[in-house]
């Protein structure tokens, strides 16, 4: 064992070995009908990413989330959120308002394993085309709906529409993020005077990206147990739902202690100090909550004296003492670089026996592009799309030594595939699809 | 229109209260959780709640730091201790020792699936690296979870931190208002990614070891993952050469979406397509705004300015309200309104209740108290919650005797040595001062 760990698994897993090796998913045939909502297409693009050779099924005007795009900014008149995650996906136009179009998704149900769909719940049902109905033709078929409310509870027949912030409003998650109103007397409500002090989203789809790793987490176990017990099922994803999994033990604590999580802008809710404070570069984030961390930052800082009057950990946790702990910190931190910082704590923690001074950079997305890492590591980089050319963008994140992921396109157009697909899996040729087109139904 | 019972059918097939009396998913899957916290561990968590058996090895005398991490300790047990690991069997057997690292590796050889969370390279140099394991078991799949991954030019020998990971990602950066710093998420968002991203990816690797017979080495990094997961940020600097901000809780890509404050509360108002905007335009009394040639389009209403007029006029419609009206008009006229929920209404939601989303646990070792349920609902093989975390080493018997066929005298020998070990007398360790045996297992 003379090769560093890092040298051996490197050999083994770095992504250029991708297409050399075979793909975990690919005697899968997913069928994404998603409308409108990024969880069933991330969904979708975890299985591609791995092999399932996915069907995209779109409106012939396509997907509206084809237009979830910033500032109304179009690249080959496809929104940038959908180029991110049409990957490895064959992209078919079908109407599955026209009756003829059913009968069409029907007979590519009866050949599929699974089944993705976003819809408000018993949409596909009263068309024919839920579970219930295609389950009889195709016994294994494993259906997977995803619905911000889920397909039953008395909230499910709300009407509403899938949407990424109420996933996460609902998920407990916005209301813990973000800066409390100052303690001077000012409450939350519209008439508070500072719009950047209130419940605060997560930049990303993070509701939508949660819904989609659980959707996909559930298709794949039923994939597994259809192996063990020969059946398919129907799989039911709230992404709220998916995402409060992230607020775990916020419940407990409520119930248990009386204690509400409460937003804390850059502070935690129980241990100090754990937190993101300026630098003369940037942020950072610090962390020394234990022994003798703590009181050698204390000491660092020149403030010695305050890891004895804080000595326990409860006793840092009120707001007001982590505002007046910071207020010392940064005093300290603003004059120094982000490099100063670290060389820093590492110096101190080769003398500490336990606990360390932590420090990690807060950085900007350009940092993130800029950091030689992340090329190297096949993270993010620049893809040339056949269809869309150049695009800077994230490769899978998951490296694995025998069936790793790979990106093999970004994205397609609207029905870009639809002479492959229809011809593959239902042998109609061009004169059919002309005929279907003429109809409306592609 | 969801046809008539459709609501009724879903909710029997997903009952709640049948759970029990259907098969689970990963029956027969045995998993080793050899992590800390929550990125390695929670991954195992959520193959346990699906059937797995997963037997949690932790070092005697301290154990997993979530037992240490409070924030309080109902029946000697840390919060997140009850709130986060589920189903498993827990093993003091410290594997840093050549004795423990051959009764590891007997155990390994049993296994299915391995994960762990600890700095790359440290199980490499404990000899129970996968580089040492894979002639043990060629079947295996070893997941290990990390920070920056486990090669690379940097930070790959720091340990993985949420709030590191949020930062380096780019995840605090687009986070938050543009007149604050960048924001950290009010939960361990970036370990909650990484562990449900792992636990699918290890799905996937089953797959392809039922095909194949081949196990293998899965990398984790929860800063990819996270890099993965930031949507269009990557193909926007890529595209404009510009780099995405802090835009505060209005979404630029998808328009309106926001947080609006209302009277008692704050609601999550989104309108993701063109027929959910004209609904909401009718709630607000201005069907006109969904004729206007500025608002038609999701692209129009995305410009900048459009956008902010459209803003303005929704936040003074909404500033009235009440939270109740809001969600009730989203239901009437189908837009997204959403309330944002903290834990005292997710304890109190009937439709979470219903979902089986919020459960009432009844635990064999602490009795009542609440958790998130499974959120992947599958009608055949449901997750469920059977125990949380027991006191250190209470199953080594069950484990070391049962599976390994340890005998009194080697268990007697290597406890002697204090490499087979139980709990000290520290909360979170041990078992609640009224403990009659109850949730030990042989």
């Amino acid at each position: 064992m003379d090769e560093s760990w890092g040298e051996w698994i490197r050999a083994r897993d770095h992504p250029s070995q991708s297409f050399a090796k075979p793909e975990a998913l690919d005697d899968l045939l997913v069928l994404d009908c998603s409308r409108a909502s990024m969880a069933g297409l991330g969904a979708s693009s975890f299985l591609a990413e791995l092999g399932a050779e996915v069907i995209r099924v779109e409106p012939p005007g396509g997907d509206p989330a084809r237009r979830f795009t910033p500032f109304g900014l179009l690249h080959e008149d496809t929104g940038l959120g959908y180029l991110v995650e049409g990957r490895n996906k064959l992209h078919i136009t079908l109407s599955l308002e026209s009756e003829e179009g059913r009968e069409v998704l029907r007979r590519l149900a009866r050949r599929a394993d699974v089944l993705i769909e976003t819809f408000l719940p018993g949409e596909m049902d009263a068309w024919g085309l839920g579970y219930r109905q295609l389950s009889a033709d195709n016994p294994r078929l494993i259906y997977c709906a995803l619905y911000t409310y889920g397909q039953f509870g008395p909230r499910a027949a709300s009407g509403q529409p899938n949407a990424d912030i109420a996933d996460q409003a609902l998920s407990g998650v916005t209301f813990a993020t973000g800066f409390p109103p100052e303690s001077r007397g000012a409450g939350d409500g519209p008439e508070f005077a500072d719009p950047s002090a209130v419940p605060t989203r997560e930049g990303n789809w993070h509701g939508w990206t949660l819904g989609a790793l659980w959707g996909a987490f559930g298709i794949l176990a039923a994939i597994l147990a259809r192996r063990a017990y020969g059946m398919g099922q129907f799989v039911d994803v709230s992404p709220a739902e998916a995402l409060l999994r992230s607020a775990d033990g916020s419940a407990l604590w409520w119930e248990m202690d009386g204690v509400l999580r409460q937003r804390s802008g850059n502070y935690d809710g129980a241990i100090f100090p754990y937190l993101y404070v300026r630098c003369r570069d940037g942020y950072l984030l610090l962390a020394a909550v234990l022994e003798p961390a703590w009181s050698a930052l204390c000491r660092m800082i020149g403030r010695p004296e305050l890891s004895e009057r804080y000595r326990a950990i409860p006793s840092r946790r009120p707001l007001e003492v982590q505002r007046a702990l910071h207020r010392e910190i940064e005093a300290w931190t603003v004059a120094l670089t982000f490099d100063e910082i670290l060389a820093r704590f590492e110096d101190a923690n080769r003398s500490l026996q336990n606990g360390t001074l932590v420090a990690g950079r807060v950085v900007e997305p350009r940092d993130v592009i800029q950091n030689e890492h992340y090329r190297e590591r096949g993270t993010l980089g620049v893809f040339s799309d056949p269809t869309y050319g150049d695009l800077l963008i994230q490769f899978p994140f998951q490296k694995m030594t025998s069936s790793p992921p790979r990106l093999k396109w970004a994205c397609r157009k609207v029905g870009q595939d639809n002479g492959h697909v229809f011809a593959k899996y239902l042998g109609y040729g061009k004169q059919k699809l002309t005929d279907l087109r003429r109809r409306g139904v592609v | 229109m969801a046809s008539p019972g459709y609501g009724e059918w879903a909710r029997q097939i997903f009952d709640p209260a049948g759970v029990f009396a259907k098969p689970e998913a990963l029956r027969g899957l045995r998993v080793i959780d050899l992590g800390t916290l929550f990125l390695g561990p929670t991954a195992t968590t959520y193959l346990a709640e699906y059937g797995a058996e997963v037997i949690k090895v932790e070092i005697p005398g301290g154990g997993d730091t979530v037992r240490a991490l409070g924030p309080s300790y109902p029946w000697n047990m840390s919060l997140f201790g009850l709130a986060e690991p589920k189903n498993k069997y827990f093993v003091g057997l410290d594997v840093r020792t050549p004795r423990g690292a051959e009764v590891f590796k007997r155990l390994v050889a049993r296994s299915d699936v391995l994960v762990e969370n600890f700095r790359a390279g440290t199980l490499d140099r404990w000899s129970i690296g996968y580089r040492q394991l894979r002639p043990v078991n060629p079947r295996l799949i070893y997941s290990a979870h990390s920070g920056f991954g486990q090669w690379g030019s940097y930070g790959i020998d720091r340990p993985s931190y949420d709030a590191i990971a949020q930062g380096e990602g780019g995840m605090a950066a687009i986070t938050g208002f543009p007149t604050r710093p960048p924001l950290k998420a009010g939960g361990y968002l970036g370990d909650y990614l990484g562990a449900i991203a792992g636990a699918a990816t290890i799905l996937a690797a089953l797959h392809h070891r039922a095909r194949t017979g081949e196990g293998q080495m899965i990398e984790i990094a929860q800063v990819e993952a996270l890099i993965r997961a930031l949507d269009w940020t990557w193909v926007y600097h890529g595209l404009t050469g510009r780099h995405r901000e802090r835009y505060g809780n209005a979404d630029p890509a998808i328009v309106p979406s926001d947080v609006v404050a209302c009277a008692g509360g704050f609601v999550a108002v989104s309108a993701p397509t063109d027929a959910a905007f004209a609904g909401l335009a009718r709630a607000m009394g201005r069907p006109e705004l969904a004729e206007d040639l500025r608002y038609r389009t999701q692209l129009g209403r995305a410009e900048s300015a459009s956008r902010d007029a459209l803003l303005a006029e929704l936040r003074a419609w909404a500033k009235d309200k009440s939270v109740a009206d809001l969600v009730a008009l989203g239901d009437r006229h189908g837009f997204a309104a959403a309330k944002v929920m903290s834990a005292r209404d997710h304890c109190e939601d009937p439709h979470l209740a219903a979902r089986g989303a919020l459960v009432r646990h009844d635990d064999p070792l602490y009795g009542r108290f609440p958790l998130f349920g499974s959120p992947a609902k599958l009608s055949a093989t449901p997750g469920r919650v059977k125990w949380v975390m027991k006191p250190l080493g209470l199953d080594n018997d069950f484990v070391l005797r049962g599976l390994l066929g340890l005998t009194t005298a080697e268990l007697a020998a290597l406890e002697g040595e204090g490499i087979v070990g139980r709990w000290s007398d520290r909360p979170g360790q041990k078992p609640p001062d009224d403990w009659q045996g109850e949730g030990k297992t042989l």
